[in-house]
């Protein structure tokens, strides 16, 4: 364990000195991992946020239902009775005709209606309100379907359209982000690896004197997995500053459209979580493309 | 011990370097190859290093045919001998002491062991004053004893040395064989490769002559 500790310190340490030995080099690879990574995190963010948005539009959400006028009020009592009763239901409303007149016309509109028909048109109107936990489409969808096979319940509306429309757009951002990520992640692997191609082509005299004396493929590999894995970490740094830049430059774009949607808040900037797992991410990915392509670059070095 | 069984190594092309060579060599012994250039003396070294395979015949060192290692085992192989070139073969970046302690960090040795046994091999090629430099900045000569004392600084059991004092003045030379004989007399066998028949000579020890790639 002490041996391992020691190799992997000296492993560090030559990782460093190569590192500092070509500093452009590691600026600009770092800067172009940073740029790839921008794109998925940023819509990373924007899906989590598209993801609360909906839920609070959902949180509002509502049903609503006619019960017409020929309906006798025990029976219309019953309904609501009923629906107060019914799994996840948090409150039912029954708005009057004459309540719907005073909130659709002015007072003077209503009573010139009024003198024109004998009485109020309008039927009773209930609205239901899902209780907190019934964010899911599909659950809304189910008790929206049980409240309309009640009886004395007619020509319902409800804002299920929208949400599934909104649904289906955030499910499109996530995969599409998670397509993304794939594909950008796979530029990642091959940048740190043509990045350390350059580098083992510096040092190409350094590693086959290493082997002549006998150094193992594990000891020369080392320093290489460290360098993979410090581009990762400054190329996420890079990444993660910089989509707090266009998150902060976006807020007063931002802001009037969320209105026009009835939404309260901004794009928050990235979260601790966030800004660990993409470290994380990309650390791990440098890693990787170390180990899998520097292994090749360096089995086809030997010493003369 | 070592022992060459029928060795030839033939380069692409046709060219053989060395043919149908035959010998023993002891654990203890110190050995000199000597003969014109293009004789077979490099070539032979590198087969005793791996650095090259042989075409036909058999290598065997310490019991251990060395067409039996795997890849994985050649390092380590590698790490149990002593080789120095007439070009040192030297990290220009890193300095005298890192380079000379390059064999005990690949072992994974304790900083305060490199550092004695540094400092041991160093003042034993006379450049201890010189720890601190970079390769680049030392004569031909004092590479060449930076890459004597890295061969040596970790006690190997087999030392290769190919015209270790090619580079070197009288004084110097009659110096680093003076290590080499100290090593050997604790028992490491030493393999040295050279065209200095004076030097030879002086040194009282057996001699492979190699002439065309066959021993003569």
């Amino acid at each position: 364990m002490q041996k391992w500790l020691f190799l992997q310190k000296q492993a560090f340490k030559t990782c460093f000195i190569n590192l500092k030995a070509q500093p452009i080099l590691t600026m600009i690879t770092s800067m172009m991992i940073g740029f790839i990574l921008i794109w998925p995190t940023f819509l990373w963010v924007l899906s989590i946020q598209a993801k609360d948005i909906i839920k609070d539009w959902q949180s509002h959400a509502y049903f609503t239902f006619y019960v017409p006028n020929s309906v006798k009020s025990a029976q219309r009592e019953d309904v609501i009775t009923r629906l107060k009763a019914t799994d996840h239901v948090q409150k039912v409303k029954l708005i009057t005709p004459e309540q719907s007149l005073k909130k659709l016309l002015t007072p003077e509109e209503a009573q010139s209606l009024l003198q024109n028909t004998t009485k109020n048109p309008l039927p009773y109107i209930v609205e239901v309100y899902p209780d907190a936990q019934m964010l899911q489409e599909d659950q809304l969808m189910d008790l929206y379907n049980n409240i309309a096979n009640l009886p004395f319940l007619e020509s319902s509306k409800n804002d299920l359209g929208w949400f599934q429309r909104l649904s289906a757009f955030e499910k499109f951002l996530n995969h599409f982000s998670l397509l993304l990520f794939g594909i950008l992640m796979l530029g990642v692997t091959f940048l740190v690896s043509n990045t350390l191609r350059m580098v083992i082509h510096s040092r190409y005299d350094e590693i086959q004197i290493l082997k002549l004396i006998g150094a193992s493929q594990r000891f020369i590999l080392s320093p290489f997995l460290y360098a993979g894995a410090f581009y990762g970490l400054l190329g996420a740094m890079v990444a993660i500053l910089s989509v707090n830049i266009i998150i902060c430059l976006l807020q007063d774009y931002f802001k009037p459209l969320a209105v026009l949607y009835n939404y309260v808040g901004m794009i928050p900037l990235m979260s601790v979580m966030q800004v660990f797992s993409v470290m994380g991410i990309a650390i791990c990915l440098g890693w990787a493309a170390a180990w899998v392509f520097v292994r090749y670059y360096l089995n086809a070095i030997e010493p003369v | 011990m070592i022992i060459f069984n029928q060795v030839t190594k033939r380069y692409p092309g046709g060219y053989e370097a060395l043919s149908q060579i035959n010998f023993r060599m002891e654990q203890n012994e110190m050995v000199f190859l000597t003969g014109h250039s293009g004789a077979g003396k490099s070539t032979l070294l590198k087969l005793l290093a791996m650095l090259e395979s042989p075409s036909s015949g058999e290598i065997i060192v310490n019991e251990q045919p060395l067409n039996m290692l795997k890849k994985y085992q050649v390092a380590h192989y590698r790490s149990q001998l002593g080789i120095t070139f007439q070009s040192p073969h030297l990290l220009n970046h890193r300095t005298v002491f890192d380079n000379v302690a390059l064999p005990l960090v690949i072992k994974g040795e304790q900083d305060s062991f490199i550092a004695k046994r540094v400092h041991a091999a160093l003042d034993m090629v006379g450049l201890l004053n010189k720890q601190k430099m970079l390769p680049v900045h030392l004569s031909c000569g004092e590479q060449q004893r930076v890459g004597i004392a890295r061969a040596v600084v970790h006690k190997p059991s087999l030392l290769l040395a190919d015209e270790p004092t090619g580079n070197l003045d009288p004084e110097l030379s009659a110096e680093v064989m003076s290590v080499f004989t100290q090593l050997n007399q604790v028992g490491v066998a030493i393999m040295i490769a050279t065209h200095d028949l004076p030097l030879i000579a002086s040194m009282k020890h057996r001699m492979i002559m190699l002439k065309g790639g066959r021993i003569c």
